[in-house]
């Protein structure tokens, strides 16, 4: 009797966590792998529509230029001048990947091509322009 | 030889309690942290200083983006920006080492230089490496 509700309890504790612990782990790796810790411009832009644009991949910068014509880097606002140093920066944390400029429809040329020499001027090898499927 | 097993059965038995409670925290901040940015872009061609000045310059097509949302073609007539498509694809079968250069007045808006790359582009897909985009000094 007694043996008995002392071998109850203890079947219960023992449950086997080892799948458990194997698909946690497989998560954590997983997750640890492909997070990318990219600093959003944290302003809403509308992207111009074209229709040969392609999937990017790697992206390591962003940098959003508004209809206002201003410039956001990671929620804060930059002079046209300050664009190379600061690419450069977010480049010493993230070396890998490609940079992308959120550039409004309403957005003046002068601008984008002016941030655009900027970003290659920083170092980054290829830099996109975000655009949305037409 | 019972005392044999129960020894056996303790050393299986490490307690993975801590280690769970820490990989779980983990695994909870990365999925947390874990941001997915998908964009869908092109990369344009800047214009890139070439080291040899005295070879012949190739046969080029020269597309201006307006101020007004009109696209010039080479300083003759002013087009919408949605119909240079056919003219590029003509300039490029007349042309196959030609260049289309998309050069933007600085007070144009961004959308219509995008739109007149996106046509250009899509005029010949093998020439994409072709057309320069850049800024008209006026």
């Amino acid at each position: 009797m007694a043996g008995r509700l002392t071998r109850k309890p203890d079947d219960d504790e023992d449950v086997n966590v080892t799948p458990l612990l194997d698909i946690v782990f497989i998560m954590l790796i997983f997750f640890i792998v492909t997070s990318t810790f990219i600093k959003e411009p944290g302003v809403d832009i509308l992207r111009p529509e074209i229709n040969t644009g392609a999937k990017l991949k790697q992206i390591n910068i962003l940098v959003a230029v508004t209809a206002d014509d201003e410039i956001w880097i990671d929620k804060k606002k930059v002079t046209t001048a300050q664009v190379k140093e600061v690419v450069k920066e977010l480049l010493r944390e993230t070396p890998k990947g490609q940079a992308v400029i959120r550039v409004d429809s309403k957005a003046k040329n002068g601008l984008l091509v002016e941030v655009l020499k900027q970003v290659k001027a920083a170092g980054v090898k290829q830099v996109n322009v975000a655009t949305e499927e037409l | 030889m019972r005392k044999k097993v129960r020894h056996q059965e303790d050393a299986a038995d490490v307690n993975v309690t801590p280690l769970l409670d820490i990989v779980f925290i983990m695994l909870i901040f990365f999925i947390v942290t874990a941001t997915f940015v998908y964009e869908d872009g092109f990369s344009p061609n800047l214009p890139q200083n070439s080291d040899n000045e005295d070879s012949i310059p190739p046969p080029s097509l020269l597309l201006t983006v307006m101020e007004n949302g009109l696209v010039r073609i080479d300083d003759a007539d002013e087009v919408d920006p949605r119909s240079v498509k056919p003219r590029a694809g003509e300039f490029f079968a007349a042309n196959p080492t030609g260049v289309v250069i998309v050069s933007a007045m600085p007070n144009s808006e961004a959308g219509v230089a995008m739109t007149v790359l996106d046509e250009a582009r899509g005029a010949d897909v093998a020439k994409w490496n072709q057309i320069t985009f850049t800024l008209a000094n006026r």
